[in-house]
């Protein structure tokens, strides 16, 4: 597998701390949370598998070439419409979720218009970047973002505030029914490697997946979960933990650095995850877009030699995402939000049947 | 009778050369005669190298003293080359070469007077253990140089002109074994399509080579380290030598080529390691500070100590207007003293460093116009420019440098992480002659050394 599928699922998983899923998680504390996120982790691997093992078999392809290969026109534009709209919502609920948390910690007295258009400038550019290069700055971030990652967990995991008693409290509730929104929440997780419809068509050697990097992405997931669902919990407590907004971020607030020049290691975290959900945001939008753009080439705004549509795509993206940042509330992202993961298995079952179109196509 | 009469007068492709030059004082026309042999010279005494002139043409002419036996030594002569067309001929004329006729046949001879063959010093990148002697600004010398560094058969050198006004000979070079075929057939087209009306250097010619028209970053590096060059050379790259110039352009490049020092090859494995996480950490600060600065002090002064933030609010007591306009004044005043610095005689330079450095940071602070710890930042940015090892990224990075505060001062600290993604994305986005300015590549050592895509 190419380094860059890791990256795209590493990102993806990342970019976790920056959505609603640790909220979701935490609210179902009680009941069938941690039963849901294992059974999502099951489903998550399998989904991986899947999804990997059948873009590998077609290297230097992406979901457009193959749907308009192997099937007809009916198929192929509900579905490409379907996917960018699943994609440009993934990406907006980790926009949202950037500026709520920015202006509730970093930046409070700031207009929310101001913090949207700050991240929305460099998405406007990022998205319109040829798909080479957004995968060439994803891993350039990440290979930044390595000691900043490291640091984080140190720290986390080695505060004295980390209560372990609140943890096991937390893991008693194993055996209970698993929760449907936990289970959709935790394969999320996974979902990076989804984006290889479109990334696919750089990865033009053929590869192989092999056991092991299953195992590597599931443990790395595992890692993930543990880190949003439990260590919050260790950090303030089995009981009240619903009751905070942003519990994760909450959470990392408590943990000091003493003789750093930032005292609060949250900042240097918020650093990371900003840069984590820029990415995210790039890499979400970018896909809906290409998708977007495979179905629509206005003709009317062709100037010259240059055709204005991509700009136009980004430029109704950004505005959409502007208009929904202002008028959601806190509450009503996590409601909505809630529906959007819920849906996931729709949307799981959507991408296998055109998988099996597509093979059906390629074997006739 | 008539044969005589032929041979005193003037060929007929001489009379139309001698037409269609101007009447410059230094277009000579000399006739040779000796008995009964006879020869004409037409060159131009101002590129024309005299004495080769005088010993290889002139002189052996009254020593063979015949003139069928002169044709002959002209034919064998290994810098001649055949006629070309009239309009070609005139130029070659301005290049430094000499039409020879002799018995009814012509030939044209290089005698060209050579530009400045002398080494000079290393002057923009210098080195500790490195070669101390950079290029000169003569083609020729410049390739025998390449050639001293490089002793490989497969070098290949490729010569041709410009075809703009200054008709300057530039070289193309490459190992063929190595080089990438791809960027060289771009290097060629770009070349060929080259429409400008005056090209004097070698910076000049990398900047017209670009595709794009506005451009932040070079996608060519200009050096004059001739060990510079055989390292890219093994790295597969293509060196373009202009004449008159002691600056080589490397093609193409990668992001992580201008923050290599060749400093780093003559040092121990630690040692260069040390140095070259050095270079990175003094493009961070001074790409970031100034603009963390204001982000600080402007926007969010919660995020560092307590204690820090407290010595920062109390530094800057009595300072009027708002941070950013602070670090802009004091960032611009900095930039203008490197300007200063780099324009003025050698002579002058340390008093203008020392009025400027020292008299008016102080005043400035006194003055309560600016913090003391702003004065600190902008010493320390500036002395982090001079860490890169290329100049041309200096350059640069001083450009980023005010986008970055300007992002800052309308954002705050969410602007500098966008604004740094902004660049980051710019970078990764730009090609040099096809291949990816800024990826990291982890199958070679140093990216310098490979430029093959995967």
């Amino acid at each position: 597998m190419s380094r860059f599928v890791y990256y795209l699922i590493l990102t993806n998983m990342l970019a976790i701390i920056m959505s609603p899923i640790p909220r979701l998680l935490l609210l179902r504390a009680g009941d069938g949370a941690l039963s849901g996120m294992i059974v999502g982790i099951i489903g998550g691997a399998l989904f991986t598998y899947v999804t990997v093992s059948f873009f590998l078999k077609y290297p230097g392809q992406d979901l457009i070439e193959l749907l308009t290969k192997y099937t007809s026109s009916w198929i192929q534009i509900p579905v490409t419409l379907y996917f960018a709209f699943m994609w440009f919502i993934a990406g907006t609920i980790t926009l949202i979720m950037t500026v709520f948390l920015l202006i509730t910690f970093l930046t409070p007295v700031m207009s929310i218009y101001i913090i949207s258009l700050s991240i929305l400038i460099t998405i406007f550019f990022g998205v319109l970047l040829k798909t080479k290069s957004i995968l060439f700055t994803l891993e350039i971030l990440c290979v930044l973002m390595i000691p900043v990652t490291v640091l984080m967990f140190f720290k986390m995991f080695t505060s004295h505030e980390l209560d372990f008693d609140q943890v096991r409290l937390a893991v008693m509730h194993i055996k209970s029914i698993p929760d449907f929104t936990a289970f959709n929440a935790s394969t999320f997780t996974f979902m990076g490697s989804a984006n290889l419809i479109i990334f696919n068509k750089y990865f033009k050697e053929k590869q192989n997946i092999s056991k092991w990097s299953i195992i590597c992405i599931t443990l790395a997931s595992i890692f993930m979960l543990i880190n949003s669902y439990l260590v919050p919990i260790g950090f303030t407590g089995f009981d009240e933990i619903d009751q905070l907004m942003f519990p994760w971020t909450s959470s990392a607030d408590s943990v000091r650095m003493k003789f750093g020049f930032i005292e609060r290691v949250v900042f240097i975290f918020m650093f990371l995850f900003v840069t984590i959900s820029f990415i995210s945001i790039i890499i979400h939008w970018h896909v809906a877009y290409k998708l977007l753009s495979s179905i629509f080439r206005l003709k009317s705004l062709q100037i010259k030699q240059q055709n204005f549509t991509p700009l136009l795509i980004s430029f109704i993206f950004c505005a959409v995402g502007l208009w929904l940042t202002v008028s959601f509330t806190q509450y009503q992202l996590y409601e909505y939000s809630k529906y959007y993961y819920n849906i996931l298995p729709i949307f799981a079952g959507v991408l296998f049947l055109t998988m099996l179109a597509i093979r059906k196509g390629a074997t006739s | 009778m008539t044969e005589k009469n032929n041979k005193q007068e003037m060929p007929i492709l001489m009379k139309t050369m001698i037409q269609a030059l101007p009447a410059s004082f230094d277009v000579l026309h000399v006739p040779l005669e000796l008995d009964d042999a006879q020869a004409h010279l037409l060159y131009m005494k101002t590129v024309v190298d005299g004495g080769v002139l005088q010993q290889t043409v002139i002189k052996p002419f009254f020593e063979i003293a015949d003139e069928h036996k002169f044709a002959a030594y002209m034919k064998g002569m290994p810098n001649r080359i055949d006629i070309p067309t009239t309009d070609e001929l005139l130029t070659l004329f301005t290049l430094g070469f000499v039409l020879v006729y002799a018995e009814n046949a012509y030939s044209l001879l290089e005698v060209r007077r050579l530009g400045n063959t002398e080494q000079g010093e290393t002057i923009a990148e210098t080195t500790i253990h490195g070669p101390q002697l950079a290029f000169s600004e003569d083609l020729e010398t410049n390739i025998s140089i390449v050639r001293q560094h490089y002793h490989q058969a497969s070098l290949y050198i490729e010569s041709q002109q410009l075809t703009d006004k200054s008709r300057t000979a530039i070289s193309l070079i490459y190992d063929e074994k190595l080089v990438n075929i791809d960027v060289l057939r771009r290097v060629k087209e770009r070349l060929n399509s080259l429409d400008s009306p005056l090209i004097q250097s070698s910076a000049e010619l990398a900047t017209r080579l670009t595709s794009r028209r506005f451009n932040l970053f070079p996608t060519s590096i200009i050096t004059e380290r001739p060990d510079r060059i055989a390292y890219n050379l093994t790295g597969g790259k293509i060196i373009l030598l202009v004449d008159n110039s002691p600056f080589a352009v490397v093609l193409p490049v990668v992001f992580f080529d201008f923050m290599v020092s060749m400093e780093e090859n003559y040092h121990t494995y630690f040692i260069s390691l040390y140095n070259t996480l050095l270079g990175w950490f003094g493009l961070l600060i001074c790409l970031t500070l100034p603009a963390l600065y204001v982000a600080v002090t402007a926007y969010s002064p919660e995020i560092l100590r307590t204690e820090l933030t407290l010595s920062i609010a109390g530094s800057r007591i009595g300072v009027p207007y708002p941070s950013f306009i602070e670090a802009v004044i004091m960032l611009i005043f900095v930039e203008l003293l490197t300007e200063a610095s780099v324009r003025l005689p050698r002579s002058i330079n340390a008093a203008a460093t020392t009025v400027g450095g020292l008299i008016l940071g102080t005043a400035a602070t006194e003055a309560a116009l600016a913090s003391n710890i702003l004065i600190m930042i902008i010493a320390i940015v500036a002395i982090s420019t001079f860490v890169i090892p290329m100049n041309e990224l200096g350059f640069v990075v001083r450009v980023c440098r005010l986008f970055l505060i300007i992002f800052t001062t309308l954002f705050g600290l969410i602007g500098l992480i966008s604004g740094l993604l902004l660049i980051i994305l710019h970078l990764t986005d730009l090609d040099s002659f096809g291949q990816p300015y800024l990826r990291i590549a982890w199958r070679s050592k140093r990216s310098e050394k490979k430029v093959s895509s995967e």
